[in-house]
């Protein structure tokens, strides 16, 4: 006989230190999706990022009030790895300042936590819902991460038809594509292969493949070959003040976000990307404000020695031998003296201050330009 | 120069919440105190050779530390070594017993300043 499990498992990432709340959801939310949920708990952001790298999850749902990394900030960080990924924040505390902050970094949700079971029966039938509208909306993506040029590719190849919908730099437009061709392009009252071309030369911004719909006109007939080739020429004699000009204005529509160096976005970018891959900035760019106004270095690593994130930090190799040299020695220490467990190492700099931060097998390296140093010892910044 | 050190040493940690401490020389001689039972000073020369190891460590990753808090969830170890590689480590308890900041600030700002 088939029952509800026929559909498609959603998956379904809690993160939350809060580990009582942490079972009780495990336990309830198992119940009500009645076999159809993989729940997945992580009680910090090092832990959730460990079960990210594993395997895909549907929605990740996030506690605002967490220590070390914040709900806030893993939400920055997941909006950026992981772009595509739906996201929904838990606070105990709502307030439109921050539901407007966490909408505006990729939250598709901001609720209120639940503290009745008649509340937790609405959060999950909120979130069950979430999961269910996905699929149909195509998908998000990032041109820093994936390439417009890469899902056109795809597009074509597949012989598919749909509609790809881009935003960046200021501009947005439409690429139509059916059965594998490039029918029509449109950016403002721009049409055809310009419109195109204007498109292809965005750098950085969003897309969204939707289901195809016959436009308007069809303004392009050349191969879908020819027309990327082409598109690439002409990006390479986009005027720089073309760029600086957009980006300026897209600068100015995100007063959260700051104007960075290309050589920046590159250090920034997720440990999945690789350097020479398709972050490929232009002219000024955007890059989130990830972390507060003092920090000059992030990285999370496993104990293992993988680069789970790492944001502008050049010497991450250094780093993760070093963090991992602190560990073992604080082993050897614990063995023979009553200290128990490890939980994070505060160096002094000079000046500025490290932390590095020891949950399960990750470990979060934080230096800041401000804190402990000669004249700010290190017990009492502390 | 060496027992001045550890004679200062031992007058200047007798305040609360300090369970033992100890110097590591460059010539890899050391001096060890111990205010608590369980932290029995043969089993603390390991620490300050760790400690100095860490300082070395941080030199080869490119990032010099001048000082060294690690923590655990029953006591803290600090530790700093001096331009003349005398090192310091002392351990403290954590929680209601842990000493104040400014005790511990000054105790190391003493050692850096310290002269036989």
């Amino acid at each position: 006989m088939t029952t509800a499990n026929s559909q498609k498992r959603k998956k379904i990432l809690f993160v939350d230190d809060d580990q009582a709340f942490l079972e009780t959801i495990e336990q309830l939310f198992a119940m009500w999706g009645n076999n159809s949920w993989d729940i997945f708990l992580a009680h910090n952001t090092g832990k959730a990022l460990a079960i990210l790298q594993q395997q895909p999850v549907d929605l990740v749902v996030i506690d605002m009030r967490m220590p070390v990394v914040d709900g806030m900030q893993l939400l920055r960080l997941l909006n950026r790895k992981y772009p595509h990924l739906a996201k929904a924040m838990l606070t105990g505390s709502a307030d439109d300042a921050t539901r407007a902050d966490c909408l505006q970094n990729g939250a598709e949700l901001y609720l209120e936590k639940p503290t009745s079971v008649q509340g937790m029966e609405n959060v999950f039938s909120t979130l069950d819902e979430l999961t269910n509208l996905r699929p149909q909306e195509g998908f998000r993506g990032v041109l820093r991460r994936v390439g417009l040029q890469e899902v056109l590719q795809l597009e074509c190849l597949g012989r598919k038809s749909s509609v790809l919908e881009v935003t960046g730099a200021g501009r947005r437009g439409k690429i139509f594509i059916r059965e594998g061709d490039i029918i029509h392009a449109q950016i403002g009252e721009i049409k055809g292969e310009p419109a195109f071309n204007r498109l292809m030369s965005i750098e950085g911004g969003d897309f969204a493949l939707k289901p195809f719909n016959e436009p308007p006109e069809q303004t392009i007939n050349s191969q879908w070959e020819m027309l990327i080739m082409e598109a690439a020429r002409v990006k390479d004699e986009v005027p720089e003040s073309l760029e600086d000009s957009a980006a300026e204005t897209a600068a100015q529509e995100s007063a959260a976000e700051l104007a960075a160096t290309p050589e920046a976005m590159a250090r920034s970018r997720p440990a999945s990307v690789p350097a020479g891959g398709p972050v490929k900035p232009a002219g000024k760019i955007l890059m989130p404000s990830l972390l507060e106004p003092h920090t000059e270095e992030v990285l999370i690593c496993s104990l293992k020695g993988d680069v789970l994130y790492e944001w502008q930090c050049p010497e991450a190799e250094g780093r993760i031998k070093l963090t991992d040299f602190l560990n073992k020695k604080a082993a050897e220490l614990t063995a023979s003296l009553p200290l128990g467990k490890l939980e994070r190492v505060e160096a002094a700099l000079s000046p500025g201050r490290m932390v590095i931060k020891f949950q399960g097998d990750t470990a979060l390296l934080v230096r800041s330009d401000k804190g402990a140093s000669e004249a700010a010892p290190l017990a009492k910044a502390a | 120069m060496n027992s001045e050190f550890n004679s200062w040493l031992k007058e200047n940690t007798a305040f609360p919440g300090v369970l033992a401490c100890g110097l590591r020389y460059p010539d890899k001689t050391t001096f060890s105190h111990s205010y608590a039972a369980e932290f029995a000073t043969d089993k603390l020369e390991p620490a300050w050779r760790t400690a100095v190891e860490a300082f070395q460590t941080s030199k080869q990753s490119k990032q010099s530390f001048s000082r060294l808090r690690w923590v655990f969830d029953k006591a803290l170890f600090h530790c700093a070594v001096r331009g003349d590689g005398v090192c310091l480590g002392i351990f403290t308890s954590k929680g209601t017993q842990e000493p104040s900041a400014e005790s511990v600030d000054r105790l190391f700002a003493e050692f850096q300043a310290f002269r036989a």
